[in-house]
């Protein structure tokens, strides 16, 4: 049994339970250019343009290089178009990404959920063998 | 996208994700008449003389007064369920781990086995609309 002696309110804090990788914030942006499927650039492009018709605050774009200029080093942040969550490590070079555990679904198998988000993770960022639970405690502010 | 700005190194926090349910320390007198039995004959088989109880009755009334978590960890002996206790409160959490799903096992089995297995601890004295995914950070 674990019981746990301090407690960090809700209202400061968070964690998270993922099936994913660390990735380091300076080669995200090269990997995702580098590795990304054509039918993973046409869906991002796609999503961009998406919401540039619904917010001024969004440009729409021509073609996948044009949307990885535009987002520059944020480029990672594209994971949350494929469903996928990132978590930013402060005072570390890597961001966690991945798929919380919780969100298996009710018709899918353990092994089956992780081939999902292998095969996203894959179709963005390449092949990769090093997938696998990634846990962290946070405390905001 | 969620930045989170500060940093518990894992030395000093934890967490969990679990499908169960949330209850209070009271609601653990409501286990099944076996694992009542379980409780009681195991404490007095590892308490002296002067400690041994009659009933569950006494045996929770004991516990319940200082050591509450005690029970817990009697509990956790019978059952294949993890359970988590948050300090300054009378909350339990009850369940299992998202991450120990099983490869051949699907969401809904994973889902259905945690409702089976707290049905054998607890009988039908939980409702079954209290199951849910928790998620909690502890530092400490």
């Amino acid at each position: 049994m674990k019981i746990r002696i301090g407690f960090v309110s809700n209202s400061s804090s968070t964690s998270f339970c993922l099936y994913g990788d660390q990735i380091d914030i300076a080669e995200a942006s090269e990997m995702i250019k580098n590795n990304a499927t054509d039918e993973i650039r046409q869906l991002l492009v796609d999503k961009q343009n998406k919401r540039a018709e619904n917010s001024t605050y969004h440009e729409a774009v021509a073609n996948f290089e044009e949307y990885a200029e535009s987002q520059g080093d944020d480029l990672i942040e594209s994971v949350e178009d494929l469903g996928l969550k990132i978590y930013y490590a402060p005072y570390d070079d890597y961001v966690y990404v991945g798929m919380p555990y919780s969100d298996i679904k009710d018709d899918e198998t353990g092994a089956e959920f992780k081939a999902r988000v292998t095969e996203i993770f894959e179709s963005l960022f390449g092949k990769t063998s090093r997938l696998g639970l990634m846990e962290e405690a946070w405390r905001d502010g | 996208m969620k930045i989170r700005n500060g940093f518990v190194s894992n030395s000093s926090s934890s967490s969990f994700c679990i499908y169960g349910v949330c209850i209070d320390y009271d609601d653990l007198k409501n286990v099944t008449d076996d694992t009542k039995k379980f409780l009681l004959d195991k404490h007095n088989e590892i308490s002296t003389e002067e400690h041994q109880k009659d009933n569950f009755e006494d045996y929770f009334e004991f516990f319940m007064e200082d050591e509450p978590y005690t029970i817990v960890e009697d509990i956790e002996d019978r059952t294949e369920l993890s359970f988590w206790t948050m300090p300054y409160t009378d909350t339990v959490y009850v369940g299992i781990s998202y991450d120990t799903i099983k490869d051949e096992e699907t969401g809904k089995e994973f889902k259905e086995r945690v409702r089976n297995l707290v049905k054998e601890l607890f009988g039908d004295s939980i409702n079954v609309n209290s199951f849910a995914t928790h998620s909690e950070v502890w530092r400490s």
